[in-house]
């Protein structure tokens, strides 16, 4: 009986969302007595010692010929190899896209119950899950039974975990055969800096900026902030800010520290991408903007008045 | 949505029919007919409903989205090229479209009611083949001219002359107020051509757009629907072959009367649309404002407003309804679409007056959308025979005892 | 020539409040107005457009559904907005999971050249069942795809990563889980489809998975967010002082 935290790198990187669900495993392995692993894909020999450092009992290094993130059928194979070989019988992972979609089809391929967007479980007995349901408008509470079990974190749930040193590194090769049959013509790189879904904090613009010649304030403000750029789906729609930048329940639903709501009315569509938001602020001239009822702090007024003024607080 | 009436002895001329449901809800169809058209509606006609109003622009693309999904010909029938629905799923959709915009809604309302009925109930196989399907499609528009400077309610004494010259008309003369005047590539004209046979020598033709002799005057500048064309066409010596005249020889007063009977229908949703489209800004204004420590909706003054706006609006539904259903059944329904677009239009009147009223200062704003509603409900008070018509309608049929229905 | 399916879900609109019936597993169902999962309707709207282009290599559209005859009105909106043929899987799915055996089970009854599902449904925000689909018909399956097109026989399309926009070819059969970006906005039906989605057949087919056991103990409401503290406009510098010293998120 193990735990196993898989995660994937950036660049090397551990990202936020994988260091929220290392801490998250630990502390379930801790209160269930169970060594923990972690297993890393696309991991960098330089960065071992941070590997190292995050509190596991063992870290599994996961070969470079691992499938590519599209592959996911072709991943799918190489992590139940991996479970099996180590004796796993609980599989943490966190919500990136690939993360989810790998844990879903090992899960198919063991007929293993699998839980995503699990928000709450940290009680001694790891089987009560709470996870949003109806959009976050309600919440489900489950009992998790299985041989194996597979757990998908929601975005910014966990914790950072207690640094332990750690000195048993292995490193995984599948040894089945797979067939892959998906071509890779291009990428084509967005700009995106960091994503979306990683940031820690948000400033958000939104119908209320006017006009995206206005947006040079709101970038300060991040800037300032060392937040990311998002907007409302109007804003993206017509065009003025990248698609990628879109929140929402059709957009990226993301969960930061802090999001910052610039002249966003606050439709129920565009609350469902913010919800998991730790702090929400949000500045807009409409006192009647259904926003505030979801903030945690509000400005009422002029976003031409107010912003130079928390520009000017950020020195 | 279909009533089915046990015979109680009132309804003098109906046959005694079976069961007694009266039922009072829609097909799964019209359901879905009319949330396609508020789809429509709200998605993208809100988007840029206040500019065109402003600035008088011709909503171009719309017209040619909304013929696209058929909104153009719905009651045709589908050997023309048209959607073959019923005068209900009509009414649901045009009042999706007019809560939102009536610009849009009189295009279709003109096309859809005067035009291609007219054509289709009225014309020949020929005229059907060659002027009916690309109506019916959207893919040509077209417009109805009967008003003229000096003949609006009083529809008899025409003044636009069609001269009989064996194997083709002339026409002369001068329509006012033509919606999609310039637009528009069919027109239906209505003109005298034996003065001394009054309104039995009128005659009502279909004259194509660009007929040499054919000028149209500038835009009239207006007090609402400013997104839909609205011109004086002038005819000088217009050529019209004889086989685009409609009907026999005389026909083209009765034509113009009971093609505006269904015109009414249109007319009259419109305006339903308006009321109620006027009536969900107010309620979501007056739950969202507060003044004197609560939100306004829980003060008397405005829930009594909206109580009262709310009666009329459900009011002016069923008879509109009901106008269409008798339509759909191929009962007459002249005296029931007269009701019809009289209450609704002026209920639209009061309700939109008393929206702009709730909003307070934000109603007088263009961005809040109210104050556009009531410049167009004034016209539905106007237009398609006046409110004034209506009760000379209902003021007769009562005085001939034709009031069963 | 490609024989498409979409997967859809039948949601309450995202307007519609919801509350908890009383045997706290369920959702009271009075008054909910009911749509296409928005994901769903998006994906579709791409297939339809894939089905309706000039030079289309697809020959039949079919729109698949688990859950209850009282899902038909949502079905017949799907047929209506463009689809060849519709099938409901009999059977009422408690979550993600047992909606994704409940398909598995028919598609290998019926072989589709791709199979299309959106990221989620908006009841249970599972976000797997695409995926789980494939995993249980043995196929490959893309996520995050924000295009997609069908070239000569091959399905060519854009995959979201966070390095970029991954552009991909492969053969069918595959599974294929979109995301915003698939279609600009819902297909709006038009007058001719929905007079015509009566007449379109809609197969009724039994489920033979039963008995499953999602795991659900109960429905409850979220705790509410408390509420909003407000700093005046003219000392908007004191937000900073709150977020750094109260808040502690900068």
């Amino acid at each position: 009986m193990a735990v196993l935290c898989y995660i994937e790198t950036r660049n090397g990187e551990v990202t936020q969302g994988a260091l929220l669900a290392v801490g998250y495993a630990q502390k379930i392995a801790l209160q269930q007595g169970l060594p923990l692993s972690l297993a890393i894909a696309g991991a960098n020999q330089e960065r071992l010692p941070n590997y190292q450092n995050l509190g596991v009992d063992n870290v599994i290094l996961i070969d470079e010929a691992f499938p590519p993130n599209y592959q996911i059928a072709g991943r799918a194979a190489w992590i139940k190899q991996l479970i099996t070989d180590k004796g796993i019988t609980l599989f943490i992972t966190d919500s990136s896209p690939e993360n989810s979609a790998v844990a879903s089809y090992t899960a198919g391929l063991m007929d293993a119950p699998i839980f995503t967007g699990v928000t709450e479980g940290f009680g001694s007995d790891v089987s009560a899950l709470k996870r949003n349901i109806y959009s976050g408008k309600l919440k489900g509470s489950y009992v998790f039974d299985g041989q194996v079990r597979f757990l998908v974190l929601a975005p910014g749930v966990g914790l950072l975990s207690e640094p332990k040193a750690c000195n048993k590194v292995d490193s995984f090769l599948f040894t089945g055969s797979l067939s892959l049959a998906i071509q890779l013509e291009e990428l084509t790189t967005t700009g995106e800096v960091l994503p979306l879904t990683e940031a820690r904090r948000i400033v958000s613009g939104g119908r209320g900026m006017r006009g995206p010649e206005n947006w040079g304030a709101l970038e300060e403000l991040a800037k300032r902030l060392g937040a990311a750029t998002a907007c409302s789906r109007p804003v993206s729609d017509e065009g003025w800010r990248p698609h990628h930048e879109h929140v929402g329940q059709t957009g990226k639903i993301v969960a930061p520290e802090l999001y910052v709501a610039l002249g966003i009315s606050g439709a129920i569509q565009h609350l469902a991408g913010i919800s998991g938001s730790k702090v929400i602020v949000a500045i807009n001239k409409d006192p009647e903007a259904p926003i505030f009822e979801a903030a945690d702090y509000g400005i009422i007024g002029d976003l031409q008045q107010v912003l130079p003024k928390l520009i000017d607080a950020l020195a | 949505m279909y009533w089915l009436i046990e015979s109680t002895g009132c309804e003098q001329n109906e046959p005694n029919l079976k069961t007694l449901v009266m039922e009072f809800s829609f097909s799964e169809e019209q359901l879905m007919i009319r949330q396609a058209a508020r789809d429509y509606a709200q998605r993208e006609l809100f988007l840029d409903v206040i500019d065109r109003d402003e600035k008088s622009i011709y909503p171009e693309k719309h017209v040619k989205a909304l013929a696209e999904l058929g909104f153009m010909g719905m009651m045709v029938d589908p050997k023309y090229d048209g959607g073959g629905m019923d005068a209900v799923s009509y009414v649901l959709a045009m009042e999706e479209i007019s809560k939102v915009d009536s610009s849009v809604a009189v295009i279709m309302s003109v096309n859809n009611s005067l035009v291609c009925w007219g054509l289709e109930t009225f014309g020949n196989e020929q005229q059907k083949e060659k002027y009916l399907k690309p109506l019916a499609r959207g893919e040509k528009i077209g417009a109805f001219l009967l008003s003229e400077p000096e003949a609006g309610s009083d529809a008899t004494s025409q003044r636009t002359t069609a001269e009989d010259h064996g194997d083709y008309y002339l026409l002369n003369g001068t329509k006012n107020w033509i919606t999609n005047g310039n637009t528009a590539s069919t027109y239906l004209v209505i003109a005298q051509t034996d003065v001394a046979a009054g309104h039995k020598g009128i005659n009502a033709f279909i004259v194509e757009r660009h007929s040499p002799g054919i000028s149209v005057g500038p835009h009239e500048n207006k007090m609402g629907m400013r997104s839909s064309d609205t011109h004086s066409v002038m005819f000088t010596d217009v050529k019209v072959p004889k086989e685009n005249r409609i009907g026999e020889n005389g026909f083209g007063f009765k034509f113009a009367m009971q093609t505006l009977d269904g015109g009414r229908i249109g007319i009259a949703a419109q305006a339903l649309g308006i009321a109620s489209g006027a009536y969900e800004l107010a309620v979501k204004y007056a739950k969202q404002r507060k003044a004197f420590g609560t939100e306004i909706i829980n003060h008397q003054a405005v829930a009594f407003k909206l109580s009262d706006m709310a009666v009329k609006i459900e009011t002016a539904r069923l008879l509109v309804l009901k106008a269409a259903w008798l339509k759909d059944q191929h009962k007459p329904y002249g005296i029931a679409s007269a009701m019809a677009k009289q209450y609704c239009a002026d209920i639209a009147m009061e309700v939109t007056t008393e929206a702009v009223q709730i909003h307070g200062g934000y109603g007088y704003v263009k961005e809040y959308h109210v104050e556009r509603l009531m410049r167009e409900a004034k016209l539905t008070q106007i237009y398609e025979g006046t409110s004034e018509i209506q009760k000379v309608v209902i003021s007769r049929a009562i005085s001939r005892n034709e009031m069963n229905f | 020539m490609m024989k498409i399916a979409v997967c859809l879900s039948q949601v309450p609109d995202t307007t519609t409040p919801i509350k908890i019936a009383a045997d706290n597993c369920s959702i009271e169902t009075q008054g909910i107005q009911w749509v296409i999962n928005p994901w769903d309707e998006l994906t579709l709207t791409r297939a339809i457009e894939l089905r309706e282009s000039a030079d289309s290599q697809v020959t039949e559209l079919v729109v698949v559904h688990a859950g209850g005859v009282d899902a038909e009105p949502v079905i017949r909106k799907a047929l209506a907005m463009g689809a060849d043929r519709a099938v409901r899987i009999d059977t009422k799915p408690q979550d993600a999971t047992s909606a994704a055996l409940a398909l598995a089970d028919y598609f290998k009854s019926e072989s589709y050249d791709l199979i299309l599902t959106g990221l989620e449904s908006a009841d249970f925000n599972g976000g797997i069942t695409g995926v789980l689909l494939a995993s249980k018909l043995g196929l490959d399956v893309i996520n995050n795809v924000s295009s997609l097109e069908i070239i000569a026989g091959k399905v060519s399309l854009k995959r979201e990563s966070n390095q970029g926009t991954q552009s991909l070819n492969l053969n069918s059969p595959v599974v294929i889980v979109t995301q915003k970006g698939i279609a600009i906005a819902p297909r709006i039906p038009s007058m001719r489809g929905v007079m015509s989605a009566r007449t379109k057949p809609l197969q009724i087919v039994a489920a033979s998975t039963g008995g499953f056991d999602s795991g659900l103990r109960g429905y409850h409401y979220p705790p509410k967010r408390q509420t909003c503290k407000f700093v005046p406009a003219d000392e908007a510098g004191k937000l900073i002082d709150l977020l750094r010293n109260e808040a502690r998120v900068i």
